[in-house]
């Protein structure tokens, strides 16, 4: 019973913050300087006050501040998110159209990365204080140091401009697009180095977490009592610290899938992914407010199930949850 | 757990492996381009070979696909291949007939009379008719478009259609610049069986098909959209000039331009429409099977000074700092020697309205140094000047995001630092510079570029009293005077007189400082034929129409155009009002297509994406099953 | 006097640590780089006389960038610049971070709850995005920079503090001085604060290569300062040329990912020494 409360009361707080979220977003964004009418009236001086009114009415920017927060709030329960000023379609599908291909991406550099992550994560913490643990730790803390845009540059100039095995940009050949199947091993192919960027930009989190994880649990009690008892080396390891220590890096899995939206923004840039990351850069250059937020609060929402769903898990399985409901 | 492994990712890699395996390129290096001087804007298509697709590197999404009623940058080159204009603009920015064969312009220079040809229909079959510019162009008055103010829209008294092929255009007042505007931007004709329909708020409205699936009369249809990534168009069989000789355009959306450039080099495009760093110019055109050519455009860099700002108002000081700025310096450097130093105030590109007596103060930093000596700005040993009450001379210097931007302001950066000027260069996104600069008018000097064509009256959209644009708060009546005189006046000779004054003041006064006349370059690979820029007289900007691809199949004879009424030569004429057509019949038109577009199967990038996930999982399970299985 | 010991004592151990010694020694390397600049025989680094895009050469031992300027020269200012934008923006963060933490961490109730929700609302968006909106906003000056980075990266600190405090809130002697009736301010500045400092130290030198990446971030988009040779503006302008002069975006990152590991090292081996369960480094 306890257990259904904490869920409840989890699941209340979820939606405040995300109202705060959106509330808070939506402030910000209006107060800025930049009205969006300048930019789509734009460069040629057109701009008449007759049709900066104009369009002023039709999106509604003159109307008070609280008064469109409330249209906003109103409209986002019935799942609406706006128009774009920008490509005149509601925001919502703009969104759902590029969110497969940051989440090709972003998913598979996570997955990667966990796995790879991990892997080497425990070989290193088993192999502590040798020759491949010392390499390990420092090939990831420079991994850890590196820009992830400039990383994505230095890939496109070793296999795309040097050695031309991989395409520099885009998601597939448009001169003669592929058809079935191979229009998808096309879109594979063309991504090979904006995830294999990703990857390794991800890979120390999941690195570090496991070893340290690693590290610690085998500093525990227990560990020594078990060798006392004469128990293997690899018996002890697998069985107990393997299990123990890979909750926080799974924990990182989980809240990492949660930025999966938005989290390779800087790196559809350099290789001209069209993906939400992009649209919210060319969005916030173009002042396109309705995208903004309605990015913002899709990445919120993603954040927010995220961290949810993860203690939703751990209430199931720590039992100190269970019966008192309280952490 | 192994075999599992392998058997997993062995097809896996030999099918990467294949893909990354592309045909190679043959390229053919200087091949003739031959001259069809004989050739007319309305004559038929002829193609010495048909086929082919070519591929645009493009630099941005379009923001809609209605484009009249916004700027919309990105949309014009693809628009130029989905619909048509009235009249176009060549590559010399001379008016060309289009869907209009002929016209005239009464003596009073505010009737302008055109003859449609006969034989246009829209994508879907629909003829097109006189209704479909009547709509056009009231639409762009009524829902204000792009082009309200230059097509002096608040003058515009009717448009009538007699018929189906004549439309009468009156003004209330005399506009000599209407057909240049009218060729230029923002004036594609829009089919009004798909726009005017009551249920419509406006031409914007979302719920119009035609905004996401555009509908024109174009040399090519609309296939699809993908954004971020492409827009594909296929051939128009129907289209009133003949079929175009390529079978598709494509235009590859990059809108960084190293990617761009990176993307042409390496094959995935024909022609390049991304600006390039200059400093790459003479690489991409010594890259064998590739050509870059260059022609003067009317468009210019050019600094503001803030005249309501003390310190710029004294003339003087805005001559100290044209002094100290070295133009050709600009070139060499920022455009690598692409480009012309700025002389004049008006852009060479349009000649008959440039006056080449109005020039600018020379590079003479000695000159500079001795006025800001005069001012009382005296040296300090930082190398800085300061002002008699001790502050150091320093004013912002407000440019908006770019290359070329950047590079043109550090340079002036340093060049005044040499006379003692300390400028601190403030970087903005577009839209934020629009807003501090042109609206707030919260700035020092100002660095801009701009379209300055195709007619001289667009100085008074940008310097004119009153105008938007005209952020230096310029404000000499008598310079407002003679623009708004040449606006109206139907004699060119005068019109010219009027603008070459107007410069002269402008130069004697310096509220603008222009720096740099840019080019434009072409660059395209030499297997494609065709193309606007090598057919002045005959092409508008930007169409594809007549393009051909060395590598498609030929053609025994010129094919004659496939719909019926012969094409009439262009005219264009001052004569007297003739008597209004007497009223023909409608032209038969063959029976419309079945379907609009040929719909391509477009990816479904979910199931991409469960595909990736799918491979992914897989891998994870069996490494996880191969963990476990160890105990 | 008791604090000077105690950093020195921190200063010994980071120097028996491997990685810490490495890391200090990169880190001051890197400022007395920055620091000698101006004393430096190098050329202007904004002056555009050289001949552009110039391969490294004994001349130019970085070579020249698009406009002729000297790149040496500019990343060694960018040094000044990178350095300085990321101590100040972490120096930012981790006060209004440990003041905020303790706050809440020490009050509790309504305060805790109050700062946790805001911690948490930071927490769900990407705080690289909040700064690109507010930089893509406000404008890019280098100090409104500064600031903006300062007040996006906050939270972590203030989370970090906020679970120290609650720990050494429940420690005796801090009862001890509450009943003989010491003020609040008193007992958070005198005791609570050097109690639950270390954890904050540590995230806050980690904060510093985090707001260097970010202004690297922010400058590769072109939203960094351009009167400033930033590293991350630095590849910012080299990277249309990237193919024909790598050296103008590749170096400058160089010197980024050496700046940012040396402080990443750093922070790592603080955050051991004061942590010391993780020192242990017994065989598995």
């Amino acid at each position: 019973m306890s257990l259904a409360r904490y869920l409840i009361q989890r699941i209340f707080q979820s939606i405040v913050v995300l109202f705060a979220i959106i509330v808070i977003n939506f402030i910000i964004i209006s107060l800025a300087p930049g009205d969006p009418i300048q930019f789509v009236a734009g460069d040629i001086a057109i701009s008449s006050p007759e049709f900066a009114a104009y369009l002023r009415a039709k999106w509604g920017l003159d109307k008070p501040l609280y008064e469109r927060l409330l249209l906003y709030i109103y409209n986002i329960l019935r799942g609406d998110l706006g128009y774009s000023y920008r490509y005149s379609e509601p925001v919502i599908n703009l969104i759902l159209e590029r969110l497969p291909i940051t989440l090709l991406l972003t998913v598979t550099a996570n997955v990667l990365a966990f796995v790879i992550g991990v892997l080497i994560g425990i070989y290193s913490a088993r192999n502590i204080g040798k020759k491949v643990d010392t390499t390990l730790h420092v090939i990831n803390f420079l991994l850890w140091s590196t820009p992830s845009f400039w990383l994505g540059i230095v890939l496109m100039i070793i296999f795309s401009v040097d050695l031309r095995i991989l395409p520099a940009t885009g998601l597939m050949n448009v001169r003669n697009p592929p058809q079935g199947m191979w229009l998808y091993l096309d879109i594979l192919y063309h991504s090979i180095l904006p995830v294999a960027t990703l990857t390794l930009i991800t890979l120390p989190l999941y690195f570090k977490i496991t070893r340290d994880s690693m590290l610690q649990q085998a500093s525990e009690d227990y560990v020594m009592t078990y060798r006392a008892i004469g128990f293997s080396e690899n018996v002890i390891y697998r069985r107990y610290i393997f299990r123990n220590s890979i909750i926080p890096p799974v924990t990182m899995f989980g809240i990492h899938m949660g930025f999966a939206v938005a989290g390779a923004a800087l790196i559809e840039n350099v290789f001209g992914w069209p993906g939400v990351g992009r649209l919210l850069l060319d969005s916030i250059r173009t002042r396109d407010y309705p995208v903004i937020l309605g990015v913002y609060v899709v990445i919120a929402s993603s954040i927010i199930i995220a961290n949810l769903i993860i203690d939703i898990i751990y209430a199931l399985l720590d039992p100190r949850i269970r019966i008192t409901g309280r952490r | 757990m192994k075999e599992i492994i392998y058997k997993i990712l062995t097809p896996i890699l030999l099918t990467i492996l294949i893909l990354s395996i592309e045909a190679p390129q043959i390229y053919i290096v200087n091949s003739q381009t031959t001259k069809t001087a004989s050739l007319s804007a309305l004559s038929p298509i002829t193609c010495p070979r048909v086929g082919g697709s070519l591929v645009v590197i493009h630099w941005g999404d379009p923001k809609s696909f209605n484009p009249d009623s916004q700027v919309d940058d990105a949309l014009f080159a693809i628009a130029s291949q989905i619909f048509n204009k009235l009249v176009d603009l060549d590559v010399n920015y001379n008016v060309i007939p289009e869907l209009a064969e002929s016209w005239e312009v009464a003596p009073n220079g505010s009737t302008f009379i055109f003859h449609l040809v006969r034989n246009a229909t829209w994508h879907d079959g629909y003829p097109f008719t006189s209704a479909d510019v009547k709509y056009t162009l009231e639409s762009i008055k009524k829902y204000k478009g792009v082009m309200y103010s230059f097509l002096r829209m608040s003058d515009l008294i009717s448009v009538d259609t007699p018929d189906n092929y004549t439309v009468i255009v009156r003004y209330s007042k005399p506009f000599p610049a209407f057909l240049g505007f009218l060729a230029w931007y923002g004036t594609f004709i829009l089919p009004e069986h798909i726009y005017n329909k009551t249920e419509y708020k406006d031409w914007m409205d979302p719920k119009i098909p035609a905004l996401t699936k555009p509908i024109g009369t174009g040399p090519f249809k609309f296939v699809e959209y993908v954004k971020g990534d492409h827009v594909t168009l296929e051939a128009n069989p129907n289209y009133f000039k003949g079929r175009p000789c390529l079978d598709r355009v494509v235009f590859k959306i990059v809108p960084d331009p190293t990617a761009a450039l990176q993307s042409f080099l390496a094959g995935e495009g024909d022609v390049l429409n991304n600006r390039p760093p200059t400093t790459e110019i003479p690489r991409i055109n010594s890259t064998p099977g590739v050509i870059v050519e260059m022609r003067p455009v009317p468009s210019r860099w050019y600094i503001a000074f803030n005249l309501l700002n003390p310190i710029l108002a004294d003339l003087r000081m805005r001559l100290a700092i044209a002094y100290a700025i070295n133009r050709t310096e600009l070139v060499q450097k920022a455009e690598n020697g692409y480009g012309y130093p700025a002389e004049g105030m008006y852009t060479p590109a349009i000649k008959w309205a440039y006056n080449p007596n109005a020039t600018l103060p020379p590079y003479d930093p000695a000159k500079a140094n001795a006025l800001l000596d005069e001012l009382g700005y005296k040296m300090g040993p930082d190398g800085y000047r300061y002002t008699p009450n001790g502050t150091r001379l320093t004013l912002r210097f407000t440019i908006f995001t770019g290359a070329e931007s950047e590079a043109i302001a550090s340079l002036i950066k340093d060049q005044l630092k040499k006379v003692g000027i300390d400028i601190k260069i403030e970087e903005y996104e577009i839209a934020a510079w629009e807003d501090k600069v042109v609206k707030k008018r919260d700035f020092d000097l100002a660095m801009l570029d701009g379209f300055q064509g195709p007619d001289p009256d667009n100085m008074r959209s940008r310097f004119g009293p009153g105008a938007y644009l005209n952020m230096a708060n310029y404000s000499n009546p008598e310079f407002g005077k003679l623009l708004d005189e040449a606006a109206s006046e139907p004699n060119p000779e005068k019109r010219k007189e009027l603008y070459w004054k107007a410069q002269e003041i402008m130069a004697r006064d310096l509220p603008y400082l222009p720096l740099v006349d840019l080019v434009a370059f072409f660059i395209y690979r030499t297997s494609f034929h065709g193309f606007y820029w090598q057919l002045p007289g005959v092409e508008g900007l930007n169409v594809m129409e007549r393009v051909w691809w060395e590598g498609g199949t030929p053609v025994a004879t010129t094919t004659p155009p496939t719909t019926s009424s012969p094409i009439s030569t262009q005219t264009m004429t001052t004569s007297p009002l003739t008597s209004p057509i007497t009223q023909t019949t409608l032209v038969s038109t063959s029976t419309p297509t079945s379907a609009t577009t040929v719909p391509v199967a477009a990816p479904s990038y979910t199931q991409v994406l469960l595909v990736a996930i799918a491979i992914v999982v897989i891998l994870v399970i069996a490494l996880v099953y191969m963990f476990v299985r160890r105990k | 006097m008791r604090t000077v010991n105690i950093f020195a004592q921190t200063i010994k151990s980071i120097i028996r640590d491997k990685y810490g010694l490495a890391g200090l020694v990169i880190i001051t390397i890197i400022i007395a780089i920055g620091a000698l600049a101006p004393y430096l025989p190098l050329p202007d680094f904004n002056s555009t006389e050289f001949h552009r895009l110039e391969p490294p050469s004994p001349r130019h031992l970085l070579g020249t960038d698009y406009l002729g300027r000297d790149l040496l020269s500019r990343v060694i200012w960018g040094a000044r610049i990178s350095i300085l934008v990321g101590f100040v923006a972490a120096g930012i963060s981790a006060i209004i971070g440990i003041i905020l933490g303790t706050l809440a961490g020490y009050y509790g109730g309504l305060i805790d709850n109050i700062i946790s929700r805001i911690i948490e609302i930071f927490f769900m968006i990407p705080t690289f995005f909040i700064a690109l909106t507010l930089a893509a906003i406000y404008g890019s000056n280098i100090y409104m920079l500064m600031l903006i980075i300062g007040l996006t990266t906050w939270p972590v600190t203030a989370r970090v503090m906020r679970g120290q405090v609650l720990i050494t809130r429940e420690f005796l002697y801090i009862e001890a001085t509450r009943a003989i009736g010491a003020s609040d301010f008193r007992i958070i500045t005198k005791y609570v604060i050097p109690a639950s400092i270390q954890p904050a130290i540590a995230n806050t030198i980690l904060q510093v290569g985090n707001a260097i990446m970010i202004e690297a971030g922010l400058s590769y988009l072109g939203l960094g300062d351009p009167n400033y040779p930033s590293w991350g503006r630095l590849i910012y302008e080299g990277q249309p040329y990237v193919d024909t002069a790598w050296w103008l975006s590749v170096i400058p990152g160089l010197f980024l990912l050496v700046t940012v590991l040396g402080i990443n090292f750093l922070g790592d081996a603080v955050n051991r020494i004061f942590n010391p369960k993780m020192s242990q480094r017994t065989s598995l």
